[in-house]
């Protein structure tokens, strides 16, 4: 499974509790529909912590790195990048 | 003619029509007294057509918001009593909560039919559109109400599980909860000049704080969304002067880079769980402003504000408010010392009674001398300033959502798998703790992994009560007459 993969599926798992709601892929809008509540903003930060090595550093939990699957798999790229 | 706190509020928004209710979410977004009284009469005009009225319970299954505000008042205004049905909670668990409480109605929000599936169950007749967003659906009770229910005055019947897993319930009246915001608010002094950022779960949180609002004047402020920059954003355009949130909240505010400062801020009130002092620091190097710690308990209210000194005696929930006396268990009345007892409280605003099985107040206060026993331990120091050092129930909070373990312990001994299960709190970076559990193998069970475990476990829990970790174990620890250990340093270094 590539990186989007994954996070989409965990996307669907812990923050839309298996129900995909109309219209959900990789550029639907995660805050507007109400779907980042504050347990689950940390608990996606632990999970990207844990699963693909990256850090987050003050100033990185904000709602553009959060909006969507594209923008969380944008951001663990450029963690990553940032790493080498 | 007996207290009904919709009232208060018509009143309040007859005196003050124009002052802001709630500012936001949305930038522009802006209800003043005078439009919320009016949506509130116009839903519960609506719901007196579909039958709701005194001596009704109608369970409320809605996302935090103006919204949940307005049919929460709407509701009382019929008369009737609200059961919270948290958005949070497992389908299960939701459905549980109609087993338990005797629920006639259920007011659910969402796209076209929300929530029929869920309840359908316990239909008694079609679902009718109360709003574009709001469905009400008549409802079967499951169980009779207690008899005595309706003499109290119900506003709102809470759910609680207890510590065997089972169901508790605590029912407080109109009478009740007005008693409480009046003590609170002998601390807190909310008034028409105060501006509240809210960001707390309205199922769990609203008797004494989103009711106090309302009944004293002042503004909720609803930001967009959770980031830190957002809540931090709503405070600024809105010039709060108070935040009432969980540490996960102020975590989040702390870590934001963006600059923005809170200069109108007079309270900054902590609530749902213990405070980690390296949090506490965080925020005051960030804003130059302390966090107040509370103690709240669902029996009581809120007895306890650090309104005196927050900054100096952190890690301290602050002195009594004067309408409460404190007591540790096991120490004479005004004693003083490092000694952790169990904390007893007096005041106004007590429960009115446990729902299943039923007890009333006097009973309950009846079984330690007229105290209420919190099931925390605390230490007293010789100031008065109270500090919460432990629970002696077993409660894990995640994030401030609090649940026992023994509701996690019995979903996962329904998997084939697992025999036995010990489930406690460990240590967790931003969220304060997270569950993990022990398990004992079923005798001839087939090997079971976490994946597994963890779907098992969402299918009947919230998320948050999902174990992060599972250890199989040969046995549990467990105590000379035969009780398990969940102490979670004792289990973890075995």
């Amino acid at each position: 499974m590539n990186l989007q993969q994954t996070l989409r599926n965990y996307i669907l798992d812990k923050c839309l509790k298996g129900l995909a709601p109309e219209g959900f892929d990789d550029d639907f809008n995660l805050i507007d529909a109400g779907f980042m509540d504050s347990l689950t903003i940390i608990n996606t930060v632990s999970h990207m912590e844990k699963e693909y090595g990256i850090t987050f550093d003050d100033g990185d939990i904000v709602p553009e790195h959060f909006m969507s699957v594209n923008a969380l798999a944008a951001f663990v790229r450029g963690k990553r990048l940032q790493a080498r | 003619m007996s207290l009904n706190l919709a009232d208060l509020f018509f009143r309040q928004a007859d005196e003050q029509p124009d002052q802001p209710v709630i500012l936001g979410p949305r930038d522009h977004d802006r209800v003043t007294y005078g439009d919320f009284c009016r949506t509130i009469q116009g839903l519960a005009k609506t719901l007196q057509g579909f039958g709701a009225g005194k001596g009704m319970n109608i369970g409320l299954h809605c996302p935090s918001g103006a919204q949940y505000i307005s049919l929460t008042y709407a509701i009382w205004a019929c008369g009737a009593a609200v059961t919270p049905i948290p958005m949070e909670l497992a389908e299960e668990e939701k459905q549980q909560i109609l087993h338990h409480i005797a629920i006639d109605a259920i007011i659910s929000t969402g796209s076209s039919g929300a929530g029929s599936s869920l309840f359908a169950p316990f239909a008694r007749g079609e679902a009718i559109a109360l709003t574009e967003q709001a469905w009400f659906f008549p409802v079967k009770p499951q169980r009779e109400p207690p008899p005595e229910l309706d003499k109290l005055n119900p506003a709102f019947i809470r759910f609680t599980s207890g510590t065997t897993g089972a169901a508790k319930g605590v029912v407080l009246s109109h009478d009740t909860i007005l008693a409480r915001i009046q003590a609170a608010n002998q601390g807190l002094g909310i008034g028409p000049s105060d501006r509240i950022v809210w960001m707390l779960s309205m199922a769990y949180h609203f008797a004494v704080s989103i009711v106090a609002y309302l009944s004293f004047g002042a503004t909720i402020i609803l930001p967009k969304n959770a980031f830190g920059v957002s809540m931090l954003q709503a405070a600024t355009r809105h010039r709060a002067t108070m935040i009432y949130g969980s540490p996960t909240h102020y975590e989040l505010m702390t870590h934001d880079q963006s600059g923005q400062s809170l200069p109108r801020l007079r309270l900054a009130i902590a609530t749902t769980t213990r405070l980690a002092p390296e949090l506490a620091q965080a925020f005051y190097q960030r804003f130059g402003l302390p966090l107040n710690e509370t103690y709240g308990i669902i029996e009581i209210g809120l007895p306890a504000v650090n309104l005196d000194q927050p900054w100096e005696k952190r890690g301290s929930v602050g002195k009594p408010l004067p309408a409460y006396t404190v007591r540790l268990a096991g120490q004479p009345d005004g004693d003083s010392g490092d000694k952790a007892g169990e904390i007893l409280i007096k005041g106004p605003g007590l429960l009115d009674a446990y729902y299943d099985p039923w007890q009333l107040r006097n009973a309950i206060l009846q079984q330690n001398g007229g105290w209420l026993a919190t099931g925390d331990l605390g230490v007293m120091d010789d100031q008065g300033f109270l500090t919460i050092s432990g629970r002696s129930k077993e409660m894990i909070s995640v994030a401030g959502m609090k649940f026992f373990p023994q509701e996690v312990e019995a979903v996962l001994m329904r998997h084939p798998a697992v025999l036995e299960a010990c489930v406690f709190g460990i240590k967790a970076p931003r969220l304060g703790e997270t569950p993990m559990a022990l398990l004992v193998r079923a005798n001839d069970a087939q090997p079971t992994d976490d994946i597994a475990l963890k779907a098992h476990c969402s299918r009947y829990l919230a998320g948050y009560k999902v174990p992060v970790r599972f250890q199989w174990v040969p046995c549990l620890a467990r105590t000379a007459s035969g009780k398990i250990i969940r102490n979670a340093a004792k289990l973890m270094n075995r």
